[in-house]
């Protein structure tokens, strides 16, 4: 008896001893993500212009007591482009607010995007936890979280890029993927629940930026025709609904010829997709094209190696992140025939220009690859050799660290 | 059962999913087929005066046709021209209708020598509105005339190629899947299979971009491809000249520089590839090559696959490989690089093995197949694998003077002679009768091209192209290392040594004692060489020693080749600590030694890959004409003598009273008629580069006449007075130079047979001992 307490002290102990573990891990990777935003000034990059003009705009708008939720023409004048024209103001109303506030607009970009950072890094917890929930482990959530945070094409669209609305769009994403998991497992007042809150989360995609908007609607679609669950649908068109304003101004622009004020280019968008070995860059890309990353890379490797060496099996989850990865990857490679879609007519050629580059799929892709990397990952913890078990997960998050580390280090030098 | 009869019994035509997948590779091979069969249609466009361009018509695309309607294929364009200046027009096609790379193609400058354009363009949609574009500098007079677009069948043989590769790999996933079900395929095996696969693609991923990274060297290895293409197409085999190369002077740089595996890209040129694509093809085989035959050696040699597989990725994504194989696309120097493992290999199985086993008897296999494939590939490297080999047998001597292992080493001396002789006698034929350039290069110091030692173990190296390091001040200096790993492990196995470890762990055991000698000799060579990389090597001083030293030095370049051996003595010497290690018990320090490897890998090979393929830059090359045939790099093998920048396209001349008719030049063969009215002998220089071999021969009469050089060392055929008739120069191989391909031949086929006597003797000993 004595001994059973023990042993259930020492298990008691060792749970609570890697939960620590997985705390202070999860606070590393906020920070390491954080680093560039240890700097007092705003990151130069190609959408600066852009949302700085929105956000005071939207300052402008609060002190007149008028809330623009589209920007005006004015503001792609002013930043001299105007391929975003369709995402809305919504997620920017609280930077606007800060700098209403405050009126400093370095202070307002480190600290909305410091939280865009901890909220990603709440919102991908939250998913992983939901998708490995089965598994008495916080390996495989810890993973998938590090994978996700440190996604190089993450930072890349967060500092180089400066693309808040996509920035943003990654935070949901995990809240939208986790709440559409509660669609499909939960029952009763719970799946309403989730239901109601996975419909909210899309639209609040919508409202970020579109174009995910329509992949992730089209995605829930497409699973929930093939799971055959009706409330998937429902919430995908509740999401619509909410969505409200931007269909109608989407419909407007697409078929109505509509927003003609905001000259929004149009142009093929096949040479700036991926080419097939640019996927597996860590250090290094062209083209602003950057790859998988090390860590991804090595997870990747790993799944390849449980199931060609050791002949284990992938989990229904995985394999369909995993296809979904695929999918989205191929659709972001050069050669995938957007011009022939484009082709199909006038809406065609202005729902595809909207895309702007093939190299978001790459992004959706990354995001649906952390889910059989981190699966991967926990499989080979599994491995009878303490060395592998021990060694590769250790060797992927030291990578996962070093490569975010430099990739941030070479945004700011 | 063998593992054909095993792969028969599986019946994998019964298998619905393998009768899927071969209907649908098969049906657009079918279609394919059919497409070549058909006959190859022409359109001629006739314009009345053609296109006159004045200095006003200066600029790029001047659309000089459009309109030109045609389905997807591969089409050569023939625009007529006439021009004074040569390159100061390009001719290239557009069309803004087709989608992003449905026409590839980067044209051909316009020469005055040549009187119409022949370039291939690929074509992968159907156009109503093909436009044929001429960009001008606004210099020389130039006049476009009619088009001629002619088809050829090559989008067809590369689409059926493509079907049927992709019908291969999608049997042999299916053979692999099956297989392993009903047999259960050893671990081993699918581990192997597995390290070289992921090794391999982490050297291949610059390859899968689709483009070329462009180094110092790229546009004369494309050149050498281009060549042995164009060669195999004028009726050559072996190719001994390149024909187009020198503006179509031809060029014989396959005499000295072997292009035996240049026919894999040459081939898929053949088939119609893009010139891109058949070069990256060949790299990523080299690399598969690279990471395959260093996992067997240094597996084979440290006796496991896990330090196979570390040494494998330590030398495949080694610095030296990299720099050379990518980033300087030093192709051939990359790719001997490839066989120095099999070479060490070699070497130990010769000195290590004991020479009473009856495996002894085939140790000379992997050193005759190393060096062979060295001397196939890069005779520079082979100047530096002769002093490691003599440096080895220096000491093992007392090894070498028992007989058998004297026979073995012979034995593989004499069937590496055989397997090469078809290349080293046209090769020695020319280098010791003909006066090449090559031949008078040896003031060419290259001592300040060493590294200074803080090179040697740099970890993180961003070097482009160009590793002339001019920005930090040491702009002599051709920068490169052999990393911070391997510095690490030589300077483990150093401590290790002279703390006298070796000594216990050796044993009394003479098999164990000569591994480790092996092993240390290894070591030194490997520190021998990297001092030779440096710039406190005297290598100036042995260049002033004597002319075949200053020769062979000079012939060197660059101090940083050593780094090649160096790195493959560094890589066993690593994997001997690792194996050190493990036979000592000492898990922890071998756990630490391997993820040492690991994280360098990670952190250099691969660093060092994303930095050249993120960054420098790149070609997107279809069609040859695009790259100009004239960069012979540094003209080592043009006779001595010659003005290479008086060589441009140009008919033959004749001299005085010589009248030339019915002038055809095919490949490096040229017919004509001809009639001398002078009153002495005059002659006819003809636009080739004058090599031992021309032959003229008068059609009529059989008789041959003589030839001579001509002016700037062209091909000059003496014509008699009153000589009237046809005449036909070619290029014939010598009697002695068939002879020797003939031996060549013979060789490799008593290789081939003596290779598979063996392997069913081993099967039957290996049946017998499982019956036992």
């Amino acid at each position: 008896m004595e001994k059973g307490k023990q042993r259930n002290r020492n298990n008691t102990k060792q749970k609570d001893r890697k939960k620590e573990l997985f705390h202070i891990l999860c606070i590393l990777t906020g920070m390491v993500v954080l680093i560039p935003l240890g700097s007092r000034s705003i990151m130069n990059s190609p959408m600066t212009a852009e949302w700085a003009a929105r956000v005071e705009e939207i300052a402008e708008g609060f002190q007149r007591g008028h809330l623009y939720l589209y920007p005006s023409a004015g503001v792609f004048t002013m930043s001299g482009s105007s391929v975003n024209g369709m995402d809305s103001n919504m997620w920017l109303f609280i930077p606007g607010g800060m700098y209403w506030l405050c009126g400093k607009m370095g202070l307002v970009y480190r600290l909305y995007m410091a939280g865009m950072q901890v909220g990603t890094l709440a919102a991908s917890i939250l998913l992983f936890q939901r998708i490995f929930a089965h598994r008495s482990t916080e390996l495989p959530v810890f993973f998938g979280m590090l994978l996700y945070m440190t996604c190089p094409y993450r930072i890349y669209l967060c500092y180089d890029l400066g693309d808040f609305s996509q920035a943003f769009v990654w935070m949901l994403i995990p809240c939208y993927l986790w709440a559409l998991m509660g669609v499909w497992k939960d029952e009763g007042k719970e799946k309403k629940k989730a239901v109601v809150l996975a419909a909210v989360i899309l639209a609040g995609i919508g409202y970020a930026d579109v174009v995910y908007f329509l992949a992730a609607a089209g995605i829930t679609a497409a699973v929930g025709g093939y799971r055959k669950c009706l409330w998937t649908f429902v919430s995908a068109a509740a999401g619509g609904i909410l969505f409200g304003p931007g269909i109608l101004r989407l419909i407007r622009y697409v078929f109505l010829n509509g927003l003609g004020e905001l000259q929004m280019p149009l142009k093929s968008i096949m040479a700036d997709g991926y080419k097939f070995g640019q996927f597996f860059s860590s250090y290094a890309f062209r083209d602003n094209h950057p790859g998988m990353g090390l860590g991804m890379l090595l997870c990747v490797l790993t799944g390849m190696w449980l199931i060609l060496v050791e002949g284990k099996r992938a989990s229904g989850t995985c394999k369909a992140f995993m296809g979904m990865g695929i999918f989205l990857s191929m659709i972001s490679l050069a050669r995938f025939p957007w011009d022939y879609i484009q082709r199909l007519g006038a809406w065609a050629l202005k729902l595809v220009s909207l895309v702007e580059t093939p190299a978001v799929f790459w992004g959706m892709a990354c995001i649906a690859l952390c889910v059989p990397a981190a699966g991967a990952i926990y499989g080979i913890a599994g491995h009878e050799d303490r060395k592998i078990a021990l060694g590769v997960p250790c060797i992927v998050m030291l990578t996962c660290y070093g490569v975010c580390v430099y990739q941030c280090n070479m945004l700011m030098y | 059962m063998n593992i054909l009869h095993k792969v028969y019994e599986l019946k994998l035509w019964k298998r619905k999913l393998f009768c899927v997948t071969s209907v649908i590779f098969f049906i657009p091979i079918l279609f394919c087929i059919i497409r070549i069969a058909a006959p190859s249609r022409v359109w001629e466009y006739v314009g009345e005066g053609g296109y006159r361009f004045t200095e006003a018509d200066s600029g790029t695309d001047v659309v000089v046709w459009d309109g030109i309607s045609l389905t997807p294929g591969v089409y050569r364009i023939e625009l007529a021209y006439d021009t004074d200046l040569d390159a100061a027009a390009l001719c290239n096609v557009a069309d803004g209708t087709v989608f992003y790379k449905g026409l590839c193609s980067n044209g051909e400058h316009m020469y005055s020598g040549l009187h119409r354009t022949g370039f291939h363009i690929w074509l992968y949609e159907s156009t109503e509105n093909l436009q044929v574009v001429v960009s001008y500098g606004g210099k020389g007079n130039l006049v476009t005339g009619d088009l001629r677009v002619v088809e050829t069948k090559q989008l067809w043989t590369m689409l059926l190629t493509i079907m049927a590769f992709g019908w291969s790999m999608a049997s042999a996933a299916q053979i692999f899947l099956y297989y392993d079900k009903c047999y259960s395929i050893d671990v081993g095996k699918k581990q192997a299979f597995f390290w070289v696969a992921a090794i391999s693609f982490i050297a291949s991923v610059p390859y899968l971009c689709g483009y070329t990274i462009t180094g110092a060297d790229l546009t004369y290895h494309l050149q050498r491809i281009e060549g042995v293409k164009d060669g195999l197409l004028g009726g050559q085999f072996p190719v001994r000249l390149e024909p187009k190369w020198m503006y179509g002077h031809g060029y014989a740089d396959a005499i000295f520089y072997c292009n035996i595996l240049l026919y894999v890209p040459a081939l898929l040129r053949l088939l119609g590839f893009p010139i891109w694509f058949s070069y990256n093809v060949y790299c990523i085989v080299i690399n598969i090559a690279t990471a395959g035959i260093s996992y067997y050696c240094f597996g084979k040699m440290s006796g496991s696959r896990h330090i196979g597989a570390v040494s494998s990725a330590l030398y495949t994504l080694s610095i030296i490989r990299l720099y050379k194989f990518v980033s300087a696309t030093a192709t051939g120097e990359g790719t001997a690089l490839t066989f120095l493992p099999l070479v060490l290999y070699g070497l130990f199985r010769i000195f290590t093995q004991n020479y009473e086993e009856k495996e002894y008897k085939t140790a000379w296999a992997p050193l005759m197949a190393g060096v062979s494939g060295l001397i196939q590939s890069h005779v520079l490297t082979c100047e530096i694998t002769v002093a490691v080999v003599l440096l080895f047998c220096l000491i093992f001597i007392r090894r070498i003077l028992h007989p058998r292992v004297f026979f073995v080493l012979l034995k593989g001396a004499l069937v590496t002679l055989g397997v090469c002789l078809w290349f080293l006698v046209p090769f020695l034929d020319y280098f010791l009768t003909q006066n090449v350039h090559i031949r008078n290069v040896s003031a060419r110091t290259i001592q300040e091209r060493g590294l200074y030692p803080a090179h040697l173990p740099f970890q993180f190296w961003r070097t482009d192209a160009n590793p002339f390091d001019m920005e930090n001040g040491m702009q002599y200096s051709n920068a490169m290392g052999v990393g911070l790993v391997l510095c690490i492990g030589l300077g483990i196995f150093l401590i290790l040594w002279f703390s006298g470890k070796f000594r216990k762990a050796e044993g009394k055991n003479f098999s164990e004692k000569i591994f480790f000698l092996f092993v240390k000799t290894a070591c030194v060579v490997g520190i021998l060489l990297l001092y030779m990389s440096l710039n406190i090597f005297p290598w100036d001083r042995i260049q002033a020693m004597h002319p075949i030293a200053a020769s062979l030095v000079s012939s060197l370049q660059f101090p940083n080749r050593m780094l090649g051996w160096g790195t493959a003595c560094l890589v066993l010497v690593f994997g001997f600590c690792l194996w050190y290690f493990k036979s000592q018990r000492r898990e922890k320090y071998y756990v630490m030694l391997g993820c040492v490897a690991i994280f360098g890998v990670m952190t250099s090979g691969m660093y060092l890959l994303d930095f050249v393929n993120g960054n420098q830059s790149y070609y997107e090359l279809y069609n040859e004409e695009s790259m100009g045939s004239g960069y012979i790099s540094g003209a080592e093998y043009l006779m001595e003598g010659t003005d290479e920048s008086q060589v441009t396209y140009r008919d033959a001349t004749a001299g005085p009273g010589v009248e030339i008719r019915e002038y055809q030049k095919k490949s490096l063969e040229v017919t004509l008629w001809c009639s001398n009215e002078w009153e002495t002998e005059s002659y006819i220089d003809f636009p080739i580069l004058l090599y031992k071999g021309y032959k003229a021969v008068c059609t009529d009469t059989g008789e041959e006449m003589p030839v001579c050089p001509g002016e700037n060392n062209v091909v000059r055929v003496l014509i008699p007075k009153g000589f009237e008739g046809e005449m036909m120069v070619r290029f014939v191989s010598p009697v002695y130079w068939r002879v020797s391909e003939l031996i060549s031949l013979l060789t490799m086929a008593s290789l081939a047979v003596m290779w598979r006597n063996m392997r069913n003797e081993r099967r039957k000993m290996d049946a017998k001992r499982e019956m036992g």
